[in-house]
């Protein structure tokens, strides 16, 4: 099977979401790495994914609201005072 | 308070309180609820704080307390919340959505218009071992190695778990972005 049909399958896309979470060796998987540069639908394929990667990742981080932060430290202050008594 | 217990109680702070905000969003996303997500922070740090001899200075705080907030979970609160759809998985083909937008928006520039609420609330939808892997992947950062360690899963199922969760959000996402006419949906 050439790399361009392996990327059009379940685990060579598996593979690609692994590459774009940094999960891959930079020196393993050299031909499929390279595949992309010379296959306009494979490179296509890569593209999206890696947009859809982006998208998710960059969302803003919702912060603990500040009354959860006041609980939790309320909370282990009287766990520290009980495990002193 | 003797030196020790002092000690640890500024070790504590240091190293795990930073941390809530992370532990509080986790929480958020596997109950679905912020009164729940503010017990189940507030019993991770609890029990966090009762076994913090056994954490390993220099070891992945973050990964250690989300370990203990996800026994808290199964243990306490899964029960009251629904585990989510069953999906048949093996039904998902790679690049399904690709296929439907190549013509229309090959590049997913789509995906950049859906809100994060939306985001969200798709990622809320998903099954839980599919939910978890991808919060603690996409939203976390946490790499496939810490998952498996958390989880218990082989690295590979993690990763499967990463992938289909994704396959099942960008479908999600892509009906709503049709629903709200940012990209149109291909004839078949």
């Amino acid at each position: 099977m050439n790399a361009g049909a392996a990327i059009a399958r379940a685990g060579a896309a598996e593979w690609l979401y692994a590459f774009l979470d940094g999960e891959r060796a930079p020196a393993r998987d050299t031909a499929v790495r390279r595949h992309p540069r010379g296959c306009a639908p494979c490179s296509a394929r890569c593209g999206f994914a890696e947009s859809f990667h982006r998208s998710l990742g960059t969302r803003p981080r919702t912060a603990s609201p500040s009354a959860t932060r006041r609980r939790v430290v309320d909370a282990l202050d009287r766990e520290r005072t009980g495990a002193r008594r | 308070m003797s030196h020790s217990d002092e000690d640890r109680r500024r070790a504590f702070d240091t190293e795990a309180l930073p941390q809530l905000d992370t532990v509080y969003r986790v929480a958020l996303r596997l109950t679905g609820d912020p009164a729940a997500a503010e017990d189940l922070a507030q019993d991770t740090f609890l029990k966090a704080f009762r076994s913090w001899q056994q954490y390993r200075p220099g070891t992945n705080i973050r990964a250690w307390l989300l370990t203990i907030l996800r026994h808290a979970f199964i243990n306490d609160y899964r029960r009251a919340r629904q585990r989510g759809p069953s999906v048949d998985v093996t039904e998902l083909e790679p690049f399904t959505v690709f296929r439907d937008v190549q013509d229309a928006d090959p590049e997913g520039s789509f995906f950049d218009q859906i809100v994060d609420d939306e985001v969200y609330r798709a990622i809320d939808a998903l099954p839980e071992e599919f939910r978890e892997a991808v919060v603690l992947s996409d939203i976390e950062g946490l790499s496939y190695a810490d998952i498996a360690d958390m989880t218990g899963a082989p690295v590979g199922t993690v990763k499967s778990r990463i992938y289909r969760g994704r396959q099942l959000l960008q479908k999600d996402l892509y009906e709503y972005a049709v629903e709200m006419g940012y990209v149109k949906r291909a004839a078949r």
